[in-house]
Formats: structure tokens, C-alpha cells, sequence
């Protein structure tokens, strides 16, 4: 057995190493070995007796490998290859396009359970000045357009009288097709004259509006056609007028 | 009562060679033999697994060092860690062998008294 041979035989017992740490043991068992040769050498020993005479001081190649092998535990080499698969998962998800997938499942999820995270009426209310709202209530009215859902969850009123006021109107929609593309363009206006909204918020999967509104009216959810240039009316939306202004 | 030992000796004797100065695996063999008068003379592989393990609980440390002869050795550093571990441990294996010799010194029949 020469050197390269006990080497070997030491890593062979090895098995929670990484390539890296093998070859670190290899090269530091090497070393020694050369180290104690050397002294040999300097006594005179010729170069087959001080391998000879090395080897045999270094010990069973097989119990010093079981005894490396113990200070390496198995549970490090498991999280760093967990690691590693994770992100080479990790980056074949981002560049197959799955991540759009991925994106548009969150935002179903929302649509359907959690509307308001993309906006309601309060936010809306808040962000453009006008505080508290008279009166906000949940509803659920809704319009298929095509695999697509769309669903006015929440209405308002605020300084509601026969001169007018402001209606408020928040939906969500989601899509049976994972990889589907957000609706486009949906728009609110006001049923009675034609007014749009004055203030929106909120993005593609779920929008909340301020429009013009005075006793009586209702809104008109339209869903702009890019193709054939025309708005198509999803739903008529019952506002919360009580039974006298 | 005094703490017990949680070390093998081979790994305090590690740690105790290296509380004087860092050193290389070979270098480390020679010298635990020059100072224990030959008495320890370890089978030599069987030190890397020491040192990785001691390694792997902080205890000490590896670098890189070339040789003047253009060799590159690891050599080992004893810690913070493992200079306070050295202390607890030399203290434990002190109380314990001095207990020994005393249980030895009172058997009539070696007449170390």
C-alpha cells in the first residue's frame, strides 16, 4: 500500500463529506504523510522503507476513516444539498415563467377570499380626503366575462341627499385559468347620467370608485373591449339608498 | 464536587500542545511524544479525526500556511473558546488523577505510601 492507496482508503469510509472537504482531507493526510517522510529521509531511511515505515505509524486506514466520518454529521450535507436543490428549483421556476403563474394564483386567492386587500372602500374614502363614510355594506353581486369572475363585494354612500353625493363601489375578479391574463380595463359610471368615476384606486384584480351619485341612482360596472372598441355593461349595481332621502 | 470530564484525553492533549502555539498535524505527533517522553505515541491518522471534531465544535480553528520549503500545512489554532475549555477540562483531569493517586497511595499492598 503507498501513500495514494491509504489516502483512498480512508475516504472510501467517507460519506457525509462534501467534494470540497474530501479533497481537504486528502491533501492534509498527504501532508502529513510527506512530513513524516521527511523525517525518515533526513535519518537516512530510503524512499520505499520511510512509506513503509509512515503508513504503518498512521494506523488502520479504515478506523481512521469511520472516526472522520463521525465528526461529519450527515444533517449539514442534507440542508446544504436541500439548499441547493431549492434554489436550482428556484431558478427553473422564475425562468420557465411559472412565477407569472404563481403571481396570478396569489392574486385568485385574494380575489376570492380577501378583496379588500387590493382596495375597498374605506382606503379609497381615506386616501381622498373625505374621512368617514355614511355608509358602507358588504354585497355580493356578480358578472362572468368569459373564465373571468367579476364580483362587486363592497358599496357606499357618503353625503347622500337628492343633490347629490358620493357612491362608492369596490370589486375583485379572478380568472378559472391560472395563466390568465387581468381583465383590462373595467370602469364605473354612474347609471343615471352617464358620470364617471372621480376617484379609483387599487390594481388589474381589484379596484375601488368614487362616483357622483344622487338619490336613487345606480352604477354601472363596464368592462372596455379592446378589440371590438366598445364598453360592455357587467353589472347594474344597487346602491344602499334608504327608503326615504 | 468538582465537574466532570466531558473530554477524551486525546483531545485535551490537542488542545494543550496548541495553548503554546499553532501547529501542523506532524508537528503536533512529534512534539505530544517529545513531551510525554514517548509514552503517547498515537497512531497518527487517528489525530485528524480529533482535530476535525474539535474543529467542528469551535474549539479550534484551521488556516493555511505556506512552508520556506514551499509546502502549504494546516495549521490548527486553539480558540477562545478552547483556551476556556482547556482550563475547565486540565482542572477536571487534575481533581480526578489526583483522586486516583490518592486511592493508590492508600493500597498496603503497592507500598506507595
Amino acid at each position: 500500500m503507498d501513500r495514494r492507496q491509504y489516502t483512498d482508503r480512508v475516504l472510501t469510509s467517507l460519506r457525509r463529506v462534501t467534494a470540497k472537504e474530501r479533497e481537504a482531507i486528502r491533501q492534509e493526510l498527504d501532508g502529513h504523510m510527506e512530513d513524516h517522510m521527511d523525517a525518515l529521509r533526513e535519518l537516512g531511511y530510503d524512499e520505499a522503507l520511510a512509506e513503509e515505515r509512515t503508513i504503518a505509524a498512521m494506523g488502520d486506514p479504515e478506523e481512521v476513516g469511520r472516526e472522520l466520518n463521525r465528526q461529519y454529521p450527515s444533517r449539514w450535507l442534507v440542508v446544504k444539498w436541500g439548499a441547493q436543490g431549492a434554489a436550482v428549483l428556484l431558478m427553473l421556476f422564475l425562468l420557465s415563467g411559472w412565477w407569472d403563474v404563481l403571481d396570478n394564483l396569489v392574486c385568485y386567492a385574494r380575489a376570492r377570499l380577501w378583496p379588500g386587500t387590493f382596495a375597498n372602500v374605506e382606503w379609497l374614502a381615506r386616501e381622498t380626503g373625505q374621512g368617514e363614510v355614511d355608509v358602507i355594506e358588504k354585497t355580493e353581486q356578480r358578472a362572468e366575462l368569459g373564465t373571468m369572475t367579476v364580483r362587486v363585494w363592497q358599496v357606499g354612500l357618503d353625503q347622500a341627499s337628492e343633490r347629490g353625493g358620493t357612491a362608492y363601489v369596490a370589486f375583485s375578479c379572478w380568472d378559472e385559468e391560472p395563466w390568465a391574463e387581468p381583465p383590462g380595463y373595467i370602469e364605473v359610471y354612474n347609471d343615471a347620467d352617464g358620470a364617471g368615476a372621480v376617484q379609483s384606486m387599487g390594481g388589474s384584480w381589484g379596484r375601488a370608485y368614487a362616483v357622483p351619485a344622487a338619490y336613487g341612482d345606480t352604477l354601472r360596472v363596464c368592462w372596455y373591449d379592446e378589440l371590438d372598441h366598445q364598453y360592455e355593461t357587467l353589472l347594474t349595481v344597487e346602491l344602499p339608498w334608504e327608503e326615504s332621502p | 464536587m468538582a465537574k466532570k470530564q466531558t473530554m477524551d484525553h486525546a483531545q485535551l492533549l490537542v488542545l494543550s500542545l496548541l495553548a503554546g502555539e499553532d501547529m501542523y498535524g506532524y508537528q503536533m505527533i512529534v512534539e505530544l511524544s517529545r513531551r510525554s517522553d514517548h509514552t503517547f505515541e498515537m497512531k497518527e491518522g487517528t489525530l485528524y479525526p480529533v482535530l476535525h471534531g474539535l474543529e467542528r465544535e469551535g474549539l479550534v480553528e484551521a488556516y493555511q500556511q505556506e512552508a520556506p520549503t514551499g509546502r502549504v500545512r494546516k495549521y490548527y489554532h486553539l480558540t477562545r473558546r478552547g483556551t476556556a475549555a482547556l482550563k475547565e477540562e486540565a482542572q477536571a483531569w487534575q481533581t480526578y488523577s489526583g483522586a486516583v493517586n490518592a486511592v493508590l497511595r492508600a493500597c498496603p499492598a503497592l507500598g506507595l505510601a
